[in-house]
């Protein structure tokens, strides 16, 4: 006797279809995103994105300036959170060609320097005092 | 409302303590994520609907909920109430789900039926209480994790309801 009847099959099928529709990444960015800076110094951020800044770090290859901000856009109806590396002294500029950043989870680094800038949800660390698991 | 037999109520007390038992030995074990895990707890307590019904499920569940809340510490702390409201959410589910004729619908859909709506009445809860949508971004792995732990805890169930249906037990529903 076959374990699965056709009900079953119908919930299994419709859970799957939303996990995979739900899971295509959107394009449009996470609003209130925050950015998180690594360096030699430790853990920075988070940053709110809501206001132009930018941020010097001084590492073995030279300085490393960050820009954290947000930008109008046509397509939507908040600025959008966006942050990168706009200059560096290092020698590929590996982390200044990777632009700007503006959805959660993306991350600019700049290996020389031990920059990682990385982009973080708005659920993240910003809204709680503490996790209690 | 009728007596309850001396058997059944021993049967009922047998699955509240396996689902504490479950509930228990399962917070004890490390997870990746908070909220990510199988509910094995919940397997004694869709037993105890398919078995016996709405009433001594809840019943079942309650004690789960309580006992299990007391000796892992979690009791009255934000993560018991949203689990709470996600495991009553549920189980109500599940109950209407099980009006559904067996040969359309078997334990393993009602299981995942009631893990998914677990999973989702657990994050609008949690984003209620951290006053922001933002986790609704982990819905797609909350979803896939109700399937598999849904669809794995039903299997369980349905062979234990085989298994009790060999034994002649005369109160199997499906």
């Amino acid at each position: 006797m076959q374990i699965l009847k056709i009900g079953d099959w119908i919930v299994i099928a419709s859970v799957a279809l939303a996990t995979i529709l739900l899971a295509i990444p959107g394009d449009e960015p996470a609003v209130g995103a925050v950015a998180f800076i690594h360096s030699d110094a430790g853990l920075a951020g988070p940053f709110a994105l809501n206001e132009h800044r930018l941020i010097d770090y001084n590492g073995p290859a030279g300085r490393t300036t960050v820009e954290l901000g947000s930008a109008q856009t046509p397509m939507a109806q908040a600025p959008i959170a966006q942050a990168r590396i706009a200059t560096s002294e290092c020698r590929h500029q590996i982390c200044v060609s990777a632009g700007w950043i503006r959805r959660a989870g993306e991350v600019a680094v700049c290996l020389p320097n031990g920059i990682i800038l990385r982009l973080a949800g708005p659920a993240s660390a910003a809204d709680l005092d503490a996790i209690s698991h | 409302m009728s007596p309850i037999k001396t058997t059944d109520l021993s049967r009922l007390a047998l699955l509240a303590g396996t689902a504490l038992i479950l509930f228990v030995v399962e917070s004890a074990v490390p997870r990746p994520l908070p909220w990510m895990k199988l509910g094995l707890g919940n397997g004694a307590v869709l037993l105890a609907l398919l078995l016996f019904g709405v009433r001594q499920a809840f019943a079942v569940a309650a004690i789960k909920i309580l006992v299990g809340g007391l000796i892992t510490g979690g009791l009255a702390g934000p993560a018991f109430i949203i689990s709470t409201g996600a495991g009553l959410a549920s189980l109500s589910i599940m109950s209407l789900a099980r009006r559904c004729p067996p040969q359309l619908l078997s334990a393993v859909g009602i299981s995942i039926i009631g893990a998914v709506t677990h999973q989702l009445v657990q994050l609008l809860l949690a984003s209620v209480y951290i006053r922001h949508l933002g986790v609704v971004s982990l819905l797609p792995l909350f979803l896939l994790g109700g399937l598999l732990s849904g669809g794995l805890i039903g299997l369980v169930v349905h062979w234990i309801l085989q298994g009790l249906k060999r034994m002649g037990a005369h109160y199997v529903a499906r």
